[in-house]
C-alpha cells in the first residue's frame, strides 16, 4: 500500500517533455557502454527519469549511429514514393532502403508532404473483394488514336518512296490535306450532334423504342388519351360541375401565385 | 530473303526470352557478378525497360523445404522468376494472405541486394538519361566504380546502391538495348571484362543470322562518334533497317550522308519529317507485312466444286435469276433479325442493368442515349400538356410553352384585380369585353377549343354552326355560364379539307362581334 | 421443262433441315467429332430473358440432324453470337468448349460421354459495375487459342485470356458502338462500327488502329466482318439496309476490291469458304444463299454468284463449316438447313 503510493508518486515526477542534451549524453553513454536492450529496466540503471518506452524511441530515431540528419532530399522522395507503390503503409520495410532514415521519419513525411501531392488515385486504398474478374487485373481500357491509311508502303516501294519524294512540297500537301479532313470530320460530328438535339423525329424514335419509363408511358398516353374522340366522350360521363371547376381552378392558381 | 529472316524471328520469340535469360546467366557467372539486367529499348516509347534479368546474388535462408534434386544453378534460376513475379505481386496491390503461394516470396525474405535487383524492374530510362540510356545513347559501355558512394545524379539508383552496397555497374549497349551487370564488390574499369561480356552475346548472334547483328555493325563503326545528331541518325536508321533490306540500307546511307554534306538544315528537317511518316505509315505496313508473312497463301484447290448436280443443294446462277427482280426491294423491315440482334438485343440486357443499379453505372454511350430518351419523353409530355402547340418540332414545343407560362401569369394577373371591388360597374363590363379568349389548337385532325366571353342566347349554335362551315366536326363540348361570362372547352375532328388555327380564331371572333354589334 | 420440275424437288431434299419450337438466329459449328456425328449448336432468338442453346448431331452419311436434349440449356437472352473452341485450343479433357456473347461472355463445356453441359465462365469486362457491357459479337483466335476477342455496345473491344479468365486488354476501338470483330493473326484483329468504319488493330502498338474502309454514306453503320482466313488479304463487309457485300483488299485500304450487288435485298450474313481462298457465301432478305467465286479482274457487268439457293425465308444467319467444308449451315425463321455444296 505504501509503496504504491511512492510509485505513483515517482511516476509524477518522471520527464515528459523534450530531451536535454544532457539525458541524451547520459543515454548514449549507458548504451555505448552496456548495449542495447532491457528497456524497462535501463532508466533507473543509467538515471534518467523517463519510462523505458521513451528511452528506446528516443536511441532508436535520434540518437543511434548512422542516422541522417536533415531534410529528405528530392531523390529520397522518389524513391519513397517508388517503394510505397510496392509495399503500401509498410514503413519499416522502406525505411530499410534508405540508409540513415527511420520509419517514423518516412511516415511523417509521407503524411505531411508526398499523399497531398500524388493523385488521389495513386494512394493505396483498402482493397474492396469484388466479383468482377477484370478489377483484380488492374487492366486500362486503351484508347486507340485510328489513322486513315490510304497507302501501304510493302518493303519493294520503300527504295522507290525515298527517291520519289525529295521534294519538301508533296510533304506539305499531305499534312494539309491529312489536317483538313480531320477538321472537316469534327466539324460533321458537331453538326449531326446539334441536328440530332433538336430534330422532330426524335420524337418519332420514341415512340419506337418501345423501352424506357414505363410509368411516364402511361402518363404520356392518359394525357394524350384527351385528345381522341373515344377517351373524350368518357370525359362527358365524369361529374362536371362548373362550381368546383372554378372552384379547383383557383386554387390552383392561388398555389401557382404563393 | 530478307524479308523470310523476319518470320523466324517472330516464330521463336518466346524461345528467345529464354535463350536471352540463359546468356544474363552465363555473362554474371562467367566473371561472379551480383546480377545481370537487359534493358530492351521500346521504340514506341523511345524508353529502355526492364527486359530480362537474372540474379546471381546472395539469398536469405530458405524457409519453405525444396527437392533434394533441385541444383543451385536452378534454384538460381528460380529466384530470379521468383524475384520478378514479387515484384508483379506488389505492383497488383493483391492483399499477401490472399494471393501468396505457399512457395512465393514475401517482401521480408529479401536481402538488400535482392531488393536493389527487385527495385530495378521499376525503373525506365529515355535516352540519354540514366546509366542504361547514356550507354544506349552513346553506343559505348559505362562503368561506375563506387556506386554506393555518389550521388542520385550521377547514378539514378544511387540510393538504393548504398543500402544494397552495390559498388560497381557497368552497361554496356548491345542488341537493341542495354546490358547491365553489378556487383558488390569495387572493380576498376576493365575493358577485357567488356568485351568478354559481349563475347558472349556476340557468339551467340552469330548463329542466328538476324537483322540485330547487322545493325550492330554498323553502330561499331560509329562507336566513336559522340555527335549528337549523328545518334539521331543512328536511331533513325535502325528504324529505317527493320522495315528495309540491309541493300536499301547501303542506298540510304549514302543518301543520308550526302544530303548532310549538301543539303541545306531545313531540307534535313524535312527529310527527317518524312521519315516519321513514313514511320506512322510503317506501323500499318508492317502490320500488313506481318500478316502476309506469317500467313502465306494456302496451296490448297481454288476451287468450290459442287459435288454431282444431283445432290448438291446450290443450283447454277443464270443470268435470268438476276432479271426477274432488277428493282433491290430494302423494306423498312430489311436485316430485320440482324437488326433485332445488334441494335435491340444489347439494351434488353441494359433494362436489366437500369432496374438494378444506379444509372451512372451505365457506360458512357447508353447513358447518353438513356438521357436522350428521356428528353424525347418529356417533350412529348409537354406537348400533351400545352393546350395550343403549333408545331411538332422541340423548338416550338419550348416557345409554346413560355407563351402558355405568360398566359397563365396573365390569368393571375387578373384574378388578383377582381378582389378589388372599388372598380367602377362600367369599367368591369369594360373588363368582360377585354376578357374575352379564344384558344385554338389542331394536332392532326385533333382540334381544341377554348374560348371564354360574354352569354348571349344560341350562342353556343352560332359557334357550332362556324366550325361546321370550316369543316370540323364537333365531338365533344364542355361549357359553363356564370354571371354573364360564357367558358366553353369543345374537341373536335377535322374533316375533309384542314382549317388553320388563325382561321378558327378569326371565325369565332366574327361571332362574338356580330352579337356585340346587334 | 418437265425435267425442271423434278431437279428442284430433288435439290430442295438433298438440304437437311430441322425444325425448332423457336425462332433462330446464332450457330455454330463444332471441329470436333463425337460419337454419335459433328456437333452444331443453335441459339433461340426470343426478346426475352429465358433463351435456350440446343445441341444438335449431323450424321452426313445418313444426312440426318437430331437434337440431343441432354444437351440443351438456358441461357440468358439472345445469344449474340456462338463459337465451338478452335481445333488447335488443347484441353485435358475430352470436352468441347462453347463460348456465347450477350450480357456476358459465357463458356460452357459440352460433354457428351457424360451428359452434361457445365458453365465454366462468366466474364465481365466492366471494371465499375458488377455488369459486363453489352457484347454484339466476339471471333475466337484460332492461332493463339487462349485469346478471344469481344465487341460491345460500349464502343470497346475486349480481348480476353480465357485460360486465367481475365481481360488481356481492352481497347476503345470506335466512335460509336461496335458490331462485329475478326481476328487476322495472333495479335492482329479487325471491327466493325456503327460509325461506318472497318479498322485494324495490331495488339503491338496498342494506342494506334488503322481505318481501311469507310462506308460511303457517312455513318451508315457496318453490321458484319469475315476475314478471309485462306487469304489474309481479302476481308468482306454488310452495310445497314444494303444489299451489297464488300470485298476489302488490306492492302489497298479505303478501295474495295469488289462489291458483290446480285441479292434482291438486304444481306445479313457472310462468311468465306473455309478451304478456298476464293469463295465466299452470303444470305440475304431476299430468301437466297448465294456462292461466289472472287475473279482475278472482275467485268464490266459486275461479278455474278457461281450458284444460288432459295430458302422459304429471309436467311438471316449462315455458317460454313470448317470441319465439313461441303456443308453450309442458314438459320432462317425458326429452321436451321444444312446445305451441300
Amino acid at each position: 500500500m505504501g509503496k504504491r503510493a511512492t510509485t505513483s508518486v515517482r511516476r509524477e515526477e518522471l520527464n515528459r517533455g523534450a530531451w536535454t542534451d544532457h539525458e541524451d549524453k547520459i543515454l548514449r553513454d549507458y548504451i555505448t557502454t552496456h548495449g542495447e536492450g532491457k528497456w524497462s529496466t535501463l532508466p533507473n540503471q543509467a538515471g534518467l527519469k523517463r519510462c523505458g518506452k521513451s528511452c528506446r524511441l528516443r536511441w532508436k530515431n535520434y540518437l543511434r549511429p548512422g542516422i541522417k540528419r536533415g531534410n529528405i532530399s528530392s531523390d529520397e522522395e522518389e524513391l519513397i514514393i517508388r517503394l510505397h507503390n510496392l509495399l503500401g503503409n509498410r514503413w519499416s520495410l522502406i525505411a530499410g532502403r534508405l540508409p540513415g532514415r527511420t520509419d517514423n521519419e518516412i511516415k511523417n513525411h509521407w503524411n505531411s508532404n508526398l499523399r497531398k501531392r500524388l493523385p488521389k488515385t495513386q494512394t493505396k486504398q483498402p482493397k474492396r473483394i469484388k466479383h468482377s474478374t477484370n478489377n483484380e487485373n488492374n487492366v486500362c481500357v486503351i484508347r486507340t488514336k485510328a489513322i486513315r491509311c490510304s497507302k501501304t508502303l510493302l518493303f519493294s516501294d520503300l527504295s522507290l518512296q525515298k527517291k520519289s519524294s525529295t521534294s519538301p512540297l508533296p510533304l506539305k500537301e499531305q499534312e494539309m490535306d491529312q489536317g483538313g479532313s480531320s477538321l472537316m470530320g469534327d466539324l460533321e460530328f458537331d453538326f449531326d450532334r446539334i441536328h440530332s438535339e433538336f430534330h422532330f423525329p426524335d420524337l418519332m424514335d420514341f415512340d419506337g423504342l418501345d423501352c424506357g419509363n414505363v410509368t411516364s408511358l402511361v402518363s404520356s398516353n392518359e394525357i394524350l388519351g384527351e385528345l381522341v374522340p373515344a377517351q373524350g366522350n368518357l370525359d362527358l360521363n365524369r361529374p362536371f360541375t362548373s362550381c368546383h371547376h372554378r372552384g379547383d381552378d383557383e386554387d390552383w392558381l392561388r398555389d401557382f401565385t404563393c | 530473303m530478307d524479308e523470310s529472316s523476319i518470320i523466324p524471328a517472330e516464330k521463336v520469340a518466346g524461345a528467345e526470352k529464354k535463350e536471352l535469360q540463359g546468356l544474363l546467366k552465363t555473362a554474371v557467372q562467367s566473371v561472379d557478378w551480383t546480377y545481370s539486367v537487359f534493358w530492351q529499348f521500346c521504340p514506341q516509347q523511345r524508353v529502355l525497360v526492364w527486359g530480362n534479368g537474372y540474379y546471381n546474388g546472395a539469398i536469405k535462408t530458405r524457409k519453405t523445404t525444396q527437392p533434394a534434386e533441385v541444383t543451385a544453378e536452378e534454384a538460381a534460376l528460380e529466384r530470379s522468376q521468383q524475384l520478378r513475379e514479387l515484384y508483379e505481386t506488389l505492383l497488383a496491390g493483391e492483399s499477401t494472405s490472399e494471393a501468396r503461394a505457399c512457395t512465393a516470396l514475401s517482401p521480408e525474405d529479401l536481402t538488400e541486394t535482392e531488393w536493389f535487383y527487385l527495385m530495378c524492374v521499376s525503373f525506365s530510362f529515355p535516352p540519354p538519361s540514366g546509366m542504361p540510356g547514356k550507354a544506349y545513347a552513346r553506343r559505348k559501355h559505362v562503368w561506375l566504380s563506387g556506386a554506393n558512394e555518389v550521388d542520385s545524379k550521377t547514378f539514378s539508383r544511387a540510393i538504393l546502391a548504398k543500402s544494397a552496397k552495390i559498388q560497381t555497374v557497368v552497361c554496356i549497349p548491345m542488341l537493341d538495348g542495354v546490358v547491365e551487370l553489378g556487383t558488390t564488390k569495387k572493380v576498376r574499369e576493365d575493358v577485357e571484362f567488356v568485351e568478354l561480356t559481349k563475347s558472349f552475346f556476340y557468339d551467340h548472334c552469330k548463329t542466328n543470322p538476324k537483322p540485330a547483328l547487322s545493325e550492330h555493325s554498323t553502330y561499331e563503326v560509329h562507336e566513336e562518334a559522340e555527335d549528337e545528331e549523328e545518334v539521331e541518325e543512328e536511331m533513325t536508321m535502325s528504324e529505317e533497317m527493320r522495315l528495309g533490306s540491309p541493300d536499301d540500307e547501303d542506298v540510304s546511307n549514302q543518301n543520308l550522308h550526302s544530303d548532310l554534306h549538301i543539303e541545306s538544315t531545313h531540307t534535313l528537317d524535312t527529310h527527317m519529317d518524312m521519315m516519321n511518316l513514313m514511320e506512322e505509315g510503317g506501323n500499318y505496313s508492317q502490320t500488313v507485312t506481318t500478316l502476309l508473312m506469317s500467313h502465306p497463301t494456302s496451296l490448297l484447290s481454288d476451287s468450290v466444286s459442287t459435288s454431282s448436280y444431283i445432290q448438291s443443294s446450290f443450283a447454277t446462277w443464270r443470268v435470268e435469276n438476276g432479271k426477274e427482280h432488277q428493282q433491290v426491294k430494302t423494306a423498312p423491315s430489311s436485316q430485320w433479325v440482324l437488326k433485332q440482334m445488334i441494335f435491340r438485343v444489347p439494351f434488353l440486357h441494359d433494362n436489366t442493368k437500369d432496374k438494378r443499379l444506379p444509372r451512372e453505372d451505365l457506360s458512357h454511350v447508353v447513358a447518353e442515349r438513356r438521357r436522350r430518351e428521356k428528353l424525347n419523353e418529356k417533350f412529348i409530355t409537354l406537348r400533351s400538356m400545352v393546350p395550343f402547340v403549333t408545331k411538332m418540332d422541340k423548338v416550338s414545343i419550348l416557345g409554346d410553352t413560355i407563351a402558355y407560362v405568360n398566359h397563365l401569369r396573365k390569368r393571375v394577373h387578373e384574378l388578383e384585380n377582381t378582389h378589388h371591388e372599388q372598380q367602377h360597374k362600367r369599367t368591369r363590363t369594360c373588363k368582360r369585353k377585354t376578357s374575352e379568349e379564344v384558344e385554338v389548337s389542331i394536332i392532326e385532325n385533333d382540334v381544341l377549343l377554348e374560348m371564354r366571353c360574354e352569354y348571349r342566347d344560341g350562342l353556343l349554335l352560332d359557334i357550332l354552326q362556324v366550325l361546321h362551315e370550316l369543316g370540323i366536326e364537333t365531338t365533344a363540348v364542355h361549357t359553363s355560364v356564370n354571371d354573364h361570362d360564357f367558358e366553353a372547352e369543345i374537341r373536335a375532328k377535322v374533316r375533309g379539307k384542314k382549317a388553320s388555327i388563325a382561321e378558327v380564331k378569326r371565325a369565332i371572333h366574327q361571332v362574338i362581334i356580330h352579337d356585340t354589334n346587334l | 421443262m418437265d425435267n425442271s420440275a423434278p431437279d428442284s424437288l430433288s435439290r430442295s431434299e438433298t438440304a437437311v433441315t430441322y425444325d425448332s419450337p423457336y425462332p433462330l438466329y446464332a450457330m455454330a459449328f463444332s471441329s470436333l467429332r463425337s460419337s454419335s456425328g459433328h456437333r452444331i449448336a443453335v441459339g433461340s432468338f426470343l426478346e426475352d430473358y429465358n433463351n435456350r442453346i440446343d445441341i444438335l448431331s449431323f450424321d452426313s452419311d445418313s444426312m440426318t440432324v437430331k437434337p440431343l436434349p441432354n444437351l440443351s440449356f438456358e441461357h440468358p437472352y439472345p445469344p449474340t453470337k456462338l463459337m465451338f473452341s478452335p481445333p488447335s485450343l488443347r484441353r485435358p479433357s475430352s470436352g468441347d468448349l462453347l463460348a456465347s456473347s450477350g450480357d456476358f461472355l459465357r463458356l460452357w463445356e459440352i460433354n457428351e460421354d457424360s451428359s452434361t453441359v457445365e458453365p465454366i465462365s462468366v466474364l465481365n469486362n466492366s471494371k465499375t459495375s458488377e455488369f459486363c457491357a453489352p457484347l454484339t459479337s466476339f471471333d475466337w483466335n484460332d492461332v493463339e487459342p487462349k485469346r478471344l476477342g469481344t465487341c460491345s455496345i460500349d464502343t470497346t473491344c475486349t480481348i480476353w485470356d480465357i485460360e486465367k479468365s481475365v481481360v488481356e486488354t481492352q481497347l476503345i476501338a470506335h466512335d460509336k458502338e461496335v458490331h462485329d470483330i475478326a481476328w487476322g493473326e495472333a495479335r492482329v484483329f479487325a471491327s466493325v462500327s456503327a460509325d461506318g468504319s472497318v479498322r485494324i488493330f495490331d495488339l503491338r502498338d496498342k494506342e494506334h488502329s488503322t481505318i481501311i474502309y469507310e462506308s460511303p454514306q457517312p455513318d451508315t453503320p457496318l453490321l458484319r466482318l469475315a476475314w478471309n482466313k485462306q487469304d489474309l488479304r481479302y476481308m468482306a463487309t454488310i452495310l445497314m439496309d444494303s444489299n451489297k457485300v464488300v470485298i476489302l483488299d488490306i492492302r489497298s485500304p479505303t478501295m474495295p476490291v469488289a462489291e458483290l450487288e446480285r441479292h434482291q435485298a438486304s444481306v445479313n450474313a457472310i462468311a468465306w469458304a473455309p478451304q478456298s481462298c476464293k469463295h465466299i457465301c452470303s444470305g440475304g432478305d431476299d430468301t437466297q444463299a448465294l456462292i461466289w467465286e472472287l475473279p482475278t479482274v472482275a467485268g464490266p457487268n459486275g461479278i455474278d454468284p457461281m450458284s444460288v439457293y432459295s430458302a422459304g425465308s429471309e436467311i438471316n444467319q449462315l455458317q460454313w463449316s470448317s470441319s465439313q467444308p461441303d456443308w453450309i449451315g442458314i438459320a432462317f425463321a425458326n429452321k436451321m438447313q444444312l446445305l451441300r455444296v
